[in-house]
């Protein structure tokens, strides 16, 4: 077959350096002679790069024009290496931030720092339970300072091999095991993600626009619920905070994730290779784990000199029933109080805190959080005795 | 580069891995739809990350300079065993052909030890992947494959039949199911979860769960199917023939359409698959 290196290396005019052929000294001293040639096709190489490239960005500013006109806006991406980046700033004093996403959207860290002192390191995360970085702050033998911790019993209770488990384990595995390009990755990535509304994963990723489209499943599949969409920015910090659109009262938006609330919390039929008493028995065994694990992991803490402050954040609708109803606090909440001897602050046990309504049943308004922020820190004061 | 990015990003990660993840993680019996969705789509993930990754390195050295081989030629459009490592991993084929199979005598010995040569050298093979026994079983199971191909050809090379295109879609059928059923073992981290799968594969979990969406069988479906009749057509040629052949606007577009799916599948990808060996 012929070669047309040649003929490339004319069309894209590139330096000799690239593809010329060794010299017969060059041949001989550094090395055998090109045994093997790629065929290069024939094609006009330069005139169709510049068609990709040119097609290539007027795609790509098209969907991003599209997706600002749908209320999408930039914002930065919850990955493990933002996570890893905050878990890094944690000293050993810090106040630090933990557990799931209602601790990440309803706390303010201006109102934290003004009432506590010291501004927290907000390490809570959508979706995921609080235990493995629990676990992991108290193996820290340098870490004495302050845990805020929430608690959604389905989240920080979720059994090993669980999706929040998982999230909660995949970070804190980053965070010890982070390559330098993993953290470069996120330095070059911050910049993009806050000026480009499409570059937001788990959301407009190809894989999950795939996941929208409105295929029916077969009868008695075991899929799982979706995920709901976007409905909020994070910055630097992590600090998460509600957009508008899903924030205002009665919002198309709000009423769609209310609706995908509601099968992700309810619990999954028991597989069938089970039967549903050894089910319940298992499930049962890996929450009186998980509270002695708790348990043994506050007493690490505190051994240490550092404290730990368990908070029940509000919740409302057709949520908090499905909540009270499936993890009522009596079979939860108080008995995980008094195994662990942890101070808890459960927002309905106080009027001040209770009058708060969840747009989207699970979360406070980004202005919501700050009020109740304000709220809750003489009540954080007085559990962690500041 | 781009159709490395692609193969790996879009069709590897995107397309196939979660529906394979998601069969061969699950600790329950699956109906037979499921369980061979989940092996067909782990056969096209291996097949798109291993070579879009030594895609990625053919172009990245050729941009220096470098001339590399093929690593991967259709392997999913083989009629047979020995055709399949013809055109499957390459380097690491002829390495144990070079290094191990010749030396050991080949096949310029007698019937019964050549076949043990084949055995042995794909027990090696297999062990090269990992120490583990299902990798151990894997290699055996190629072994096995290539004794009996060899023995069918002493048999059978004369027949008319042999070499008619039925025979032959049968023979390239029958060696894509068997490559998938050796995969089993390859992906599996332990003999439970292989034997359940095989089980599932082959009908013995009728009343077991159905855990994909139509959606992820829709992909695995039109990813394999796409796979395998690029394979086909593209068997006794190869890319730089194709790429010169079609009209420069289809080459164009699909350049094109390749580079915006990268751009929108976002950088979420995994690890190559082949890093870990």
């Amino acid at each position: 077959m012929p070669s047309f290196i040649s003929n490339f290396k004319e069309r894209l005019r590139l330096p000799r350096l690239f593809f010329r052929k060794p010299s017969r000294a060059e041949q001989i001293h550094g090395g055998p002679p090109l045994e093997f040639e790629r065929p290069i096709p024939p094609v006009p190489w330069r005139g169709m790069t510049v068609v990709v490239v040119l097609v290539v960005v007027a795609a790509t500013t098209a969907w991003e024009l599209y997706v600002r006109s749908i209320g999408y806006g930039p914002t930065l991406n919850d990955g493990e290496d933002l996570w890893t980046l905050r878990r890094r700033s944690v000293t050993p004093e810090s106040v630090v931030v933990i557990g799931d996403s209602r601790g990440w959207y309803d706390v303010d860290l201006n109102e934290m720092e003004k009432g506590l002192g010291k501004r927290p390191v907000q390490l809570a995360m959508g979706g995921g339970c609080g235990y493995p970085v629990l676990a992991d702050l108290a193996n820290d033998k340098t870490f004495h300072g302050t845990i805020i911790c929430s608690i959604v019993p389905r989240l920080f209770f979720a059994p090993p091999g669980t999706p929040p488990m998982e999230r909660g384990e995949k970070v804190v595995k980053r965070f010890h095991n982070q390559t330098p390009a993993q953290r470069a990755s996120e330095y070059l990535a911050m910049p993009l993600e806050e000026q480009v509304a499409f570059l937001k994963q788990e959301e407009l990723t190809l894989d999950d626009l795939l996941k929208r489209l409105p295929i029916p499943n077969r009868p008695g599949a075991l899929v799982p619920p979706r995920l709901p969409p976007y409905f909020g920015t994070i910055d630097r910090e992590r600090r998460a905070r509600m957009i508008e659109e899903c924030a205002r009262p009665g919002s198309e938006l709000a009423k769609r994730i209310q609706q995908i609330w509601i099968p992700l919390f309810t619990p999954p039929p028991p597989p069938t290779y089970i039967s549903k008493e050894q089910f319940m028995a298992k499930i049962g065994e890996a929450i009186g784990g998980r509270f002695r694990d708790t348990a043994a992991a506050i007493e690490k803490i505190r051994a240490r000199g550092g404290k730990i402050v368990f908070v029940r954040f509000p919740h409302s609708g057709g949520l908090k029933e499905l909540e009270d109803r499936d993890t009522p606090r009596q079979k939860t909440w108080d008995p995980f109080l008094k195994m662990t001897g942890a101070p808890g602050i459960y927002y309905s046990d106080f009027p001040e805190l209770s009058g708060f309504n969840c747009p989207e049943w699970s979360h406070l308004s980004a202005g919501d959080s700050v009020e109740f922020s304000k709220r809750l820190v003489p009540h954080l004061r007085a559990a962690l005795k500041m | 580069m781009t159709l490395g990015l692609f193969e790996k990003i879009v069709l590897a990660d995107t397309m196939l891995s979660g529906s394979a993840d998601r069969v061969f993680d699950y600790a329950g019996p699956l109906v037979a739809l499921d369980s061979w969705a989940g092996v067909i789509a782990f056969a096209g993930q291996i097949f798109f990350d291993f070579a879009g990754y030594s895609t990625c390195a053919i172009g990245a050295a050729l941009t220096l300079g470098f001339h590399l081989k093929d690593n991967f030629r259709f392997p999913y459009a083989a009629i047979g065993f020995s055709d399949f490592w013809r055109r499957w991993h390459i380097s690491l084929s002829t390495f144990l052909r070079d290094y191990l199979y010749i030396p050991l005598g080949g096949n310029q010995v007698r019937p019964f030890r050549a076949a043990l040569n084949l055995v042995i050298v794909m027990f090696l093979g297999g062990l090269w992947h990992g120490a583990a026994w299902t990798f151990v079983v894997w290699g055996l199971l190629h072994g096995s494959y290539l004794v009996i191909e060899r023995v069918c050809r002493i048999l059978f090379e004369d027949k008319a039949w042999a070499n008619n295109l039925a025979t032959r879609v049968l023979a390239g059928v029958a060696t894509y199911a068997a490559v998938c059923i050796a995969w089993v073992y390859f992906r599996a981290s332990d003999f439970t979860i292989a034997s359940r799968m095989l089980a599932g594969m082959f009908g013995q979990h009728a009343h077991g769960d159905a855990i994909l969406s139509t959606r992820e069988m829709l992909q695995v479906a039109l990813v394999t199917i796409g796979m395998i009749s690029v394979h086909c057509s593209l068997r006794d040629s190869n890319i730089e023939i194709a790429v010169a052949r079609l009209p420069r606007w289809v080459v164009t577009a699909a350049w094109a359409l390749m580079a915006c799916a990268i751009i929108l599948t976002q950088g979420a990808s995994n690890a190559f698959i082949y890093f870990q060996f």
